[in-house]
């Protein structure tokens, strides 16, 4: 097994350049530029930011940030980096155009996506593939009981509710966190894959009652003129402001689930997704503790979900397709299961990176290809996914422990080829 | 006094197979007592069914005066019962600490609100976790390691290492299943150590799994001996090491002759 791998190029994070690194860090000077570089990076990489776009558009702008938030990533793991690092995203689409900003929105909503679901498939290791259901119940619910004139939803013109976005927030949070335990109820008896296919389901099942249950939902025509996050007497309306709006939700989010991976929940949660006989013998309630996990991943994405139904200003079946459960999850395991750090990194690259490469041309002596970008950006992207999982399936920035999960069944592998 | 575990005529059957066949079995509270028996005598299965990994097919077990069996795991552990695993089963891409603070989950209060909220009640009940914990993996020999990825830990500290995880629970019982399995006659002794400490310092019972006859004489007040599902033979050590049936369940496969040899 291990012969075709072996003729690949080497990443740069594989084990020589590694332990090069470690080496550096050994010497005094290298131990300096590890502990000050991320701070020095900091102004170069605004610096970087700022010019950018005067000297390369938006592409090579986006992949300076992608390199530097790279590196800063892997090497950063203090308090102040986190700021510093928070500060820098908050800053920089103010000079880009709605375009890109709707890009950096994106993003922004699939890191916090990102964040929930890890906490389900990362955290507690139940791959979950329904994760829109979530998404989509509290869009939906932000879109009943926000609008003066919510579309096609009789339900919600009869009431007119009318609450603001502020107040719906908690509320979906509540909301989703529950129905994802009234999900988690039945399926969570059910372990690795046949959990995964009922998740499945389970998201398609709702995305179905959206479009059946029209009194409500509006139907096919959705619901729509969905008012924007009143903020001291003026509405965010912007891309830029629901940007941040996003940034300072996951941030909470990013805050809330490191607080508690590292708590004694963190850990029944780990110990589950290593072993769950022996967990529940170390007298974990295995059952609780799954349906909490759901609970906090539901929630989160229910808060995902109003935070898209304000900035779309409407609501409509298609918008919680499969896909959007794809997505996540590629973000999740392409950043580095189980690592919040990463998953900021998943979301550039797995949501970013296909829209900026849409004005992507060559044009390169006889070669003349416009727009492949726009055509093929899809076949690119799934073709970097593959390469990303063959030379580093377990992320960009995977916790220390989903390495060496890897490395066992490497080992294995290689074990059982001789 | 009444036995702190009374197991009553348990059988357990998988499909055609009889892994245990009526029996019957009491432990007397802060003893140590060994489970002898020949490979495939049921011996594994019998703490299956104590610690809830399995439901007998009929019978009872009674633990402190209530019935457990057929309870889940979660329930039977947080009545005092805690156990090892013949083939280890550590939470190996976790710390040596992180197993131990697992195993502590029972006595810990923290939830998601007050982990979020992260106030120094918190903080300081999380402190002295850590702080039992170390203790606990000093208590197993593996102070200094406590850092180490289990799955990184020597053969024999993994051995301690869910030792240490088991005491972490506060156990009224000690289930060790085969803890010598592969040691030198040295890690072996160690272990024999570690054994009594369970019980003289913690005062737990412990009941035992065992194929060294040296350790088994050497720390066993009581044994039991299975063999085919059935128990043969009850008593001190002597009385057993003297049992014609015992003899001759172990004849052929040389593991009483040899262990005692040793
Ligand atoms: N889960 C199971 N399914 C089927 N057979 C089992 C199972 N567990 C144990 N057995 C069988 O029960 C018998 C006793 O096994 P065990 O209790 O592991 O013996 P030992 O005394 O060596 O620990 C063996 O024949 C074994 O194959
Ligand atoms: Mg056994």
């Amino acid at each position: 097994m291990p012969g075709w791998r072996q003729h690949l190029p080497r990443p740069l994070t594989s084990a020589p350049y590694r332990e090069a690194l470690a080496r550096f860090r050994e010497t005094p000077a290298g131990a300096n530029v590890f502990r000050f570089g991320p701070y020095a990076l900091m102004p170069v990489l605004g610096a970087a930011a700022a010019l950018a776009p005067t000297f390369f558009g938006t592409r090579m702008t986006f992949l300076i940030i992608l390199v530097a938030l790279y590196v800063l990533l892997r090497i950063s793991d203090s308090l102040i980096g986190v700021a510093i690092l928070a500060l820098t995203l908050a800053l920089l689409p103010t000079d880009m155009n709605s375009f890109e900003q709707n890009i950096m929105f994106n993003v922004a909503l699939f890191t916090l996506l990102g964040i929930g679901l890890n906490v389900v498939v990362g955290y507690a290791g139940l791959l979950d593939l329904g994760f829109v259901a979530f998404f989509a119940v509290g869009a939906y619910l932000y879109a009943l009981i926000t609008a003066p004139d919510a579309g096609a939803s009789e339900w919600a013109q009869t009431w007119d509710v009318g609450l603001t976005f502020w107040a719906v927030l908690p509320m979906a949070l509540v909301l989703a966190a529950l129905i994802g335990v009234l999900l988690g109820i039945p399926v969570l008896r059910l372990r690795g894959d046949y959990l995964a296919i009922v998740t499945l389901g389970f998201g398609e099942i709702i995305r179905i009652l959206l479009t059946t249950e029209d009194y409500y939902t509006g139907g096919p025509r959705g619901m729509f003129l969905l008012p924007k996050p009143p903020f001291f007497g003026r509405e965010l309306d912007t891309a830029y402001e629901l940007y941040l709006v996003v940034l300072v939700l996951a941030l909470i989010a990013v805050f809330a689930a490191e607080r508690i991976r590292n708590s004694r929940v963190g850990r029944a949660w780990e110990a589950i997704r290593e072993d769950e006989d022996v967990a529940s013998a170390m007298g974990i309630d295995t059952t609780v503790y799954k349906l909490l996990a759901f609970a906090m991943g539901a929630a989160i994405g229910g808060v995902g979900g109003v935070v898209i139904a304000a900035k779309q200003g409407s609501v409509f079946p298609p918008d919680f397709s499969l896909e959007i459960s794809i997505n996540v999850l590629a973000v999740v395991i392409i950043g580095g299961m189980g690592n919040v750090r990463g998953i900021l990194l998943g979301a550039l690259l797995v949501i970013g990176l296909p829209d900026v490469l849409r004005d992507f041309s060559i044009n390169f002596w006889a070669i003349h290809l416009d727009n492949i970008g726009q055509d093929y950006r899809l076949v690119i992207f799934g073709a970097a996914l593959v390469a990303v999982m063959v030379l580093r399936p377990e992320g960009f920035l995977p916790s220390k422990r989903r390495v060496a999960e890897f490395r066992e069944a490497d080992l294995l592998q290689e074990e059982m080829a001789t | 006094m009444a036995p702190i575990l009374s197991v009553r005529d348990v059988s357990r059957r998988f499909q055609g197979l009889t892994a245990l066949n009526g029996v019957s079995l009491d432990v007397e509270e802060s003893s140590i007592v060994g489970v002898i028996g020949p490979n495939g005598a049921g011996k594994t299965t019998l703490f299956n069914l104590l610690t809830g990994f399995y439901k007998p097919t009929s019978g009872e077990i009674w633990f402190r005066g209530s019935r457990v069996d057929g309870l889940p795991l979660h329930r039977i552990a947080a009545a005092g019962i805690s156990r090892t695993f013949q083939n280890i089963r550590l939470f190996s891409n976790m710390t040596a600490i992180e197993n131990v603070l697992v195993g502590q989950h029972l006595h810990l209060q923290t939830n998601i609100a007050t982990a979020v909220l992260g106030l120094p009640a918190t903080t300081n009940a999380e402190q002295h976790a850590v702080e039992v914990a170390v203790a606990h993996l000093r208590f197993a020999g593996l102070g200094g390691r406590e850092n180490e990825l289990a799955r990184n830990l020597a053969y024999g500290e993994q051995r301690r290492l869910e030792i240490a995880r088991a005491i972490a629970l506060r156990p009224k019982l000690i289930l060790l299943d085969e803890p010598t399995a592969g040691m030198n006659p040295g890690e072996s002794d160690a272990m024999i150590g570690l054994i009594r400490r369970l019980r003289d310092e913690l005062g737990v019972t412990v009941i035992l799994i065992e194929h060294q006859m040296r350790v088994v004489m050497g720390v066993c007040e009581y044994i039991t001996v299975l063999d085919h599902g059935e128990v043969i033979a009850m008593g001190t050590p002597t009385e057993v090491q003297n049992d014609q049936r015992v003899i001759e369940a172990y004849l052929g496969t040389g593991h009483l002759k040899s262990g005692a040899a040793e």
